[in-house]
Protein backbone atom coordinates (compact mmCIF):
# COMPACT_ATOMS: atom_id res chain seq x y z
CA UNK A 1 0.00 0.00 0.00
CA UNK A 2 2.93 2.51 0.95
CA UNK A 3 3.96 2.88 -3.11
CA UNK A 4 0.62 3.87 -4.14
CA UNK A 5 0.46 6.50 -0.82
CA UNK A 6 0.73 8.99 -3.46
CA UNK A 7 -3.13 8.58 -4.37
CA UNK A 8 -4.45 10.35 -1.59
CA UNK A 9 -3.01 13.57 -3.15
CA UNK A 10 -5.86 12.99 -5.92
CA UNK A 11 -8.32 14.34 -3.60
CA UNK A 12 -6.54 17.79 -3.20
CA UNK A 13 -5.45 17.59 -6.69
CA UNK A 14 -9.63 16.94 -7.50
CA UNK A 15 -10.70 20.12 -5.53
CA UNK A 16 -7.89 22.52 -7.03
CA UNK A 17 -9.02 21.50 -10.26
CA UNK A 18 -12.57 22.37 -9.14
CA UNK A 19 -11.46 25.43 -8.29
CA UNK A 20 -10.44 26.35 -10.72
CA UNK A 21 -13.48 25.30 -13.41
CA UNK A 22 -16.49 25.25 -11.51
CA UNK A 23 -16.68 28.01 -9.21
CA UNK A 24 -16.97 31.73 -9.04
CA UNK A 25 -13.94 34.03 -10.14
CA UNK A 26 -13.82 35.83 -6.62
CA UNK A 27 -15.19 34.70 -3.20
CA UNK A 28 -14.47 37.00 0.12
CA UNK A 29 -12.16 38.54 -1.75
CA UNK A 30 -10.19 35.74 -2.27
CA UNK A 31 -9.25 34.85 -6.64
CA UNK A 32 -10.47 31.12 -6.57
CA UNK A 33 -8.76 30.58 -9.81
CA UNK A 34 -5.80 31.14 -8.54
CA UNK A 35 -6.21 29.62 -5.26
CA UNK A 36 -7.50 26.24 -7.04
CA UNK A 37 -3.90 26.56 -9.09
CA UNK A 38 -1.59 26.58 -6.14
CA UNK A 39 -3.38 23.96 -4.48
CA UNK A 40 -3.00 21.80 -7.88
CA UNK A 41 0.93 22.85 -7.37
CA UNK A 42 1.32 21.90 -4.04
CA UNK A 43 -0.55 18.24 -4.17
CA UNK A 44 1.41 17.18 -7.20
CA UNK A 45 4.42 18.05 -5.88
CA UNK A 46 2.92 16.01 -2.32
CA UNK A 47 2.32 12.96 -4.70
CA UNK A 48 5.78 13.23 -6.33
CA UNK A 49 7.35 13.39 -3.10
CA UNK A 50 5.23 10.76 -1.68
CA UNK A 51 5.97 8.40 -4.78
CA UNK A 52 9.97 9.36 -4.62
CA UNK A 53 10.41 8.05 -0.66
CA UNK A 54 9.71 4.58 -2.42
CA UNK A 55 12.61 2.23 -1.85
CA UNK A 56 15.53 2.80 -4.64
CA UNK A 57 15.95 -0.96 -5.56
CA UNK A 58 11.71 -0.96 -5.50
CA UNK A 59 10.87 -2.17 -9.46
CA UNK A 60 8.04 0.37 -9.04
CA UNK A 61 10.78 3.39 -8.76
CA UNK A 62 9.85 6.28 -11.55
CA UNK A 63 12.51 7.58 -13.53
CA UNK A 64 12.86 11.22 -14.02
CA UNK A 65 11.57 11.61 -17.55
CA UNK A 66 8.63 9.35 -16.25
CA UNK A 67 7.71 12.22 -13.29
CA UNK A 68 8.41 14.68 -15.97
CA UNK A 69 5.46 13.16 -18.32
CA UNK A 70 2.96 12.62 -15.13
CA UNK A 71 3.63 16.32 -14.14
CA UNK A 72 2.74 17.07 -17.78
CA UNK A 73 -0.44 15.14 -18.01
CA UNK A 74 -1.98 16.63 -14.57
CA UNK A 75 -1.13 19.81 -16.17
CA UNK A 76 -2.52 19.35 -19.26
CA UNK A 77 -5.45 17.67 -18.15
CA UNK A 78 -5.86 20.84 -15.48
CA UNK A 79 -5.77 23.59 -18.49
CA UNK A 80 -8.06 21.38 -20.65
CA UNK A 81 -10.82 21.07 -18.12
CA UNK A 82 -10.28 24.85 -17.30
CA UNK A 83 -10.27 25.94 -20.59
CA UNK A 84 -13.57 23.69 -21.66
CA UNK A 85 -15.37 24.91 -18.65
CA UNK A 86 -15.28 28.92 -19.51
CA UNK A 87 -16.02 28.64 -23.12
CA UNK A 88 -19.67 29.99 -22.72
CA UNK A 89 -17.75 33.06 -20.81
CA UNK A 90 -15.34 33.11 -23.55
CA UNK A 91 -18.41 32.97 -26.24
CA UNK A 92 -19.66 35.92 -24.28
CA UNK A 93 -16.95 38.20 -23.78
CA UNK A 94 -16.41 41.11 -26.80
CA UNK A 95 -12.68 41.39 -26.37
CA UNK A 96 -9.92 39.43 -25.03
CA UNK A 97 -9.37 42.43 -21.95
CA UNK A 98 -12.58 40.56 -20.52
CA UNK A 99 -11.06 37.39 -20.13
CA UNK A 100 -8.06 38.57 -17.62
CA UNK A 101 -9.51 36.52 -14.99
CA UNK A 102 -9.02 33.47 -17.23
CA UNK A 103 -5.39 34.73 -17.73
CA UNK A 104 -4.18 34.55 -14.57
CA UNK A 105 -5.63 31.37 -13.59
CA UNK A 106 -3.23 30.18 -17.27
CA UNK A 107 -0.28 32.13 -16.50
CA UNK A 108 0.00 30.76 -13.21
CA UNK A 109 -0.57 27.22 -13.55
CA UNK A 110 1.94 26.99 -16.75
CA UNK A 111 3.85 28.81 -14.16
CA UNK A 112 3.63 26.32 -11.72
CA UNK A 113 3.82 23.44 -14.46
CA UNK A 114 7.30 25.21 -15.31
CA UNK A 115 8.25 25.75 -11.31
CA UNK A 116 7.49 21.98 -10.54
CA UNK A 117 9.38 20.54 -13.50
CA UNK A 118 12.58 22.53 -13.36
CA UNK A 119 12.85 21.61 -9.13
CA UNK A 120 12.08 18.06 -10.10
CA UNK A 121 14.98 18.30 -12.27
CA UNK A 122 17.38 19.52 -9.98
CA UNK A 123 16.29 17.09 -7.24
CA UNK A 124 16.71 14.05 -9.86
CA UNK A 125 19.65 11.89 -8.48
CA UNK A 126 19.43 10.15 -11.63
CA UNK A 127 23.22 10.37 -13.47
CA UNK A 128 21.32 10.06 -16.81
CA UNK A 129 18.39 12.38 -17.18
CA UNK A 130 16.99 10.82 -20.34
CA UNK A 131 17.92 7.79 -22.63
CA UNK A 132 16.95 5.80 -25.67
CA UNK A 133 13.73 4.49 -24.48
CA UNK A 134 13.09 7.56 -23.28
CA UNK A 135 12.67 8.67 -27.10
CA UNK A 136 11.01 6.16 -28.17
CA UNK A 137 8.21 6.19 -25.83
CA UNK A 138 8.19 10.10 -27.09
CA UNK A 139 7.93 9.76 -30.22
CA UNK A 140 5.42 7.15 -30.00
CA UNK A 141 2.96 9.74 -27.92
CA UNK A 142 4.25 12.78 -30.57
CA UNK A 143 2.39 10.49 -33.17
CA UNK A 144 -0.47 9.32 -30.66
CA UNK A 145 -0.47 13.99 -30.14
CA UNK A 146 -0.56 14.15 -33.86
CA UNK A 147 -3.24 11.76 -34.44
CA UNK A 148 -5.08 13.70 -31.84
CA UNK A 149 -4.77 17.40 -33.07
CA UNK A 150 -5.72 16.04 -36.58
CA UNK A 151 -8.86 14.43 -35.10
CA UNK A 152 -9.83 17.27 -33.12
CA UNK A 153 -9.23 20.43 -35.63
CA UNK A 154 -11.08 18.59 -38.28
CA UNK A 155 -13.65 17.93 -35.76
CA UNK A 156 -13.27 21.21 -35.12
CA UNK A 157 -14.56 22.24 -38.60
CA UNK A 158 -16.66 19.65 -39.32
CA UNK A 159 -18.93 21.20 -36.70
CA UNK A 160 -18.29 25.12 -37.81
CA UNK A 161 -19.39 23.60 -41.20
CA UNK A 162 -22.46 21.76 -40.49
CA UNK A 163 -24.00 24.16 -37.23
CA UNK A 164 -27.31 25.82 -38.56
CA UNK A 165 -26.80 29.66 -38.92
CA UNK A 166 -28.47 30.45 -35.23
CA UNK A 167 -25.80 27.83 -33.82
CA UNK A 168 -22.52 29.67 -35.29
CA UNK A 169 -23.53 32.68 -33.46
CA UNK A 170 -21.94 31.22 -30.40
CA UNK A 171 -18.75 30.37 -32.54
CA UNK A 172 -17.22 33.83 -32.44
CA UNK A 173 -13.40 34.07 -33.40
CA UNK A 174 -12.48 34.79 -29.75
CA UNK A 175 -13.99 31.36 -29.19
CA UNK A 176 -12.52 29.85 -31.95
CA UNK A 177 -9.19 30.80 -31.15
CA UNK A 178 -9.54 29.59 -27.83
CA UNK A 179 -11.13 25.88 -29.62
CA UNK A 180 -8.11 26.03 -31.50
CA UNK A 181 -5.59 26.35 -28.73
CA UNK A 182 -8.12 23.64 -26.32
CA UNK A 183 -7.17 21.35 -29.41
CA UNK A 184 -3.58 21.84 -28.83
CA UNK A 185 -3.96 21.34 -25.03
CA UNK A 186 -6.00 18.30 -25.74
CA UNK A 187 -3.71 16.79 -28.03
CA UNK A 188 -0.55 17.25 -26.13
CA UNK A 189 -2.64 15.54 -23.09
CA UNK A 190 -3.54 12.51 -24.96
CA UNK A 191 0.56 12.18 -26.23
CA UNK A 192 1.24 12.46 -22.36
CA UNK A 193 -1.51 10.10 -21.65
CA UNK A 194 -0.21 7.49 -23.98
CA UNK A 195 3.28 8.00 -22.55
CA UNK A 196 2.22 7.48 -19.04
CA UNK A 197 0.46 4.35 -20.07
CA UNK A 198 3.73 2.71 -21.55
CA UNK A 199 5.52 3.90 -18.78
CA UNK A 200 3.44 2.30 -16.13
CA UNK A 201 3.24 -0.98 -18.49
CA UNK A 202 6.91 -1.06 -18.76
CA UNK A 203 6.97 -1.45 -15.14
CA UNK A 204 3.89 -3.37 -14.57
CA UNK B 1 5.86 -1.29 -24.63
CA UNK B 2 4.58 -4.69 -25.52
CA UNK B 3 6.93 -7.32 -25.57
CA UNK B 4 10.12 -8.51 -27.81
CA UNK B 5 10.87 -11.18 -29.81
CA UNK B 6 14.79 -9.96 -28.35
CA UNK B 7 14.97 -12.51 -24.70
CA UNK B 8 18.42 -11.57 -23.23
CA UNK B 9 20.26 -12.94 -20.18
CA UNK B 10 20.37 -9.75 -18.41
CA UNK B 11 20.18 -10.38 -15.14
CA UNK B 12 21.96 -13.85 -14.93
CA UNK B 13 24.70 -11.85 -16.09
CA UNK B 14 24.56 -9.14 -13.68
CA UNK B 15 24.65 -11.86 -11.10
CA UNK B 16 27.31 -13.75 -12.37
CA UNK B 17 29.23 -10.21 -12.28
CA UNK B 18 29.00 -10.06 -8.37
CA UNK B 19 25.96 -9.10 -8.18
CA UNK B 20 26.44 -6.09 -9.88
CA UNK B 21 23.32 -3.97 -9.17
CA UNK B 22 20.93 -2.22 -11.56
CA UNK B 23 22.09 0.90 -11.25
CA UNK B 24 25.00 -0.16 -11.88
CA UNK B 25 24.79 -1.49 -15.26
CA UNK B 26 22.78 1.44 -16.07
CA UNK B 27 25.51 3.37 -15.04
CA UNK B 28 28.09 1.94 -16.88
CA UNK B 29 26.10 1.40 -20.26
CA UNK B 30 24.80 5.06 -20.20
CA UNK B 31 20.85 4.41 -19.35
CA UNK B 32 18.48 4.67 -16.48
CA UNK B 33 17.84 1.85 -14.00
CA UNK B 34 14.13 1.81 -15.27
CA UNK B 35 15.53 0.93 -18.93
CA UNK B 36 17.19 -2.12 -16.98
CA UNK B 37 14.08 -3.26 -15.92
CA UNK B 38 12.49 -3.30 -18.71
CA UNK B 39 15.33 -4.96 -20.49
CA UNK B 40 15.10 -7.56 -18.33
CA UNK B 41 11.32 -8.10 -18.46
CA UNK B 42 11.25 -8.22 -22.08
CA UNK B 43 9.65 -5.35 -22.59
CA UNK B 44 12.02 -3.22 -24.08
CA UNK B 45 14.47 -4.29 -27.69
CA UNK B 46 17.93 -2.33 -27.31
CA UNK B 47 19.13 -0.35 -30.04
CA UNK B 48 22.46 -2.12 -31.36
CA UNK B 49 24.48 0.50 -30.16
CA UNK B 50 23.03 0.04 -26.53
CA UNK B 51 23.24 -3.77 -26.90
CA UNK B 52 26.86 -3.82 -27.83
CA UNK B 53 27.27 -1.14 -24.64
CA UNK B 54 25.47 -3.75 -22.37
CA UNK B 55 27.20 -6.40 -23.82
CA UNK B 56 30.76 -4.33 -23.07
CA UNK B 57 29.29 -3.48 -19.41
CA UNK B 58 29.88 -7.15 -19.29
CA UNK B 59 32.76 -8.03 -20.95
CA UNK B 60 30.86 -11.19 -23.25
CA UNK B 61 29.67 -10.66 -27.09
CA UNK B 62 26.33 -9.21 -28.41
CA UNK B 63 25.20 -12.47 -28.88
CA UNK B 64 25.79 -13.70 -25.23
CA UNK B 65 23.61 -11.25 -24.39
CA UNK B 66 20.83 -11.22 -26.37
CA UNK B 67 19.11 -13.84 -28.61
CA UNK B 68 16.42 -13.28 -31.20
CA UNK B 69 13.41 -15.45 -31.14
CA UNK B 70 12.88 -16.33 -34.29
CA UNK B 71 9.11 -17.19 -34.52
CA UNK B 72 8.04 -19.40 -37.36
CA UNK B 73 5.83 -18.07 -39.85
CA UNK B 74 2.05 -19.06 -39.45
Amino acid sequence: MERLSWMWMLLPFLVGVLLMTTTPNRWIGADLGVLGSSITLVSVWIALWLASRQREESPSSVSLAEKENWVALFYTGALALFIASELDVIAQASSVYQLAGMGKVIVATLIGWIVLSSVIRQRSSQRVKHDERDGELQRRADTVSHTAICVTVIGLAVTLGFSPANRLAWFTPLLIAHLLMLALIVASFTGHASAAWAYWNDRR
Amino acid sequence: MTGTPVSNQIRRLRFDNGEMTQQTLADQAGITRQTVIALEAGKYAPSLELAFRLAHAFGVGVEDVFQWQIQSPT
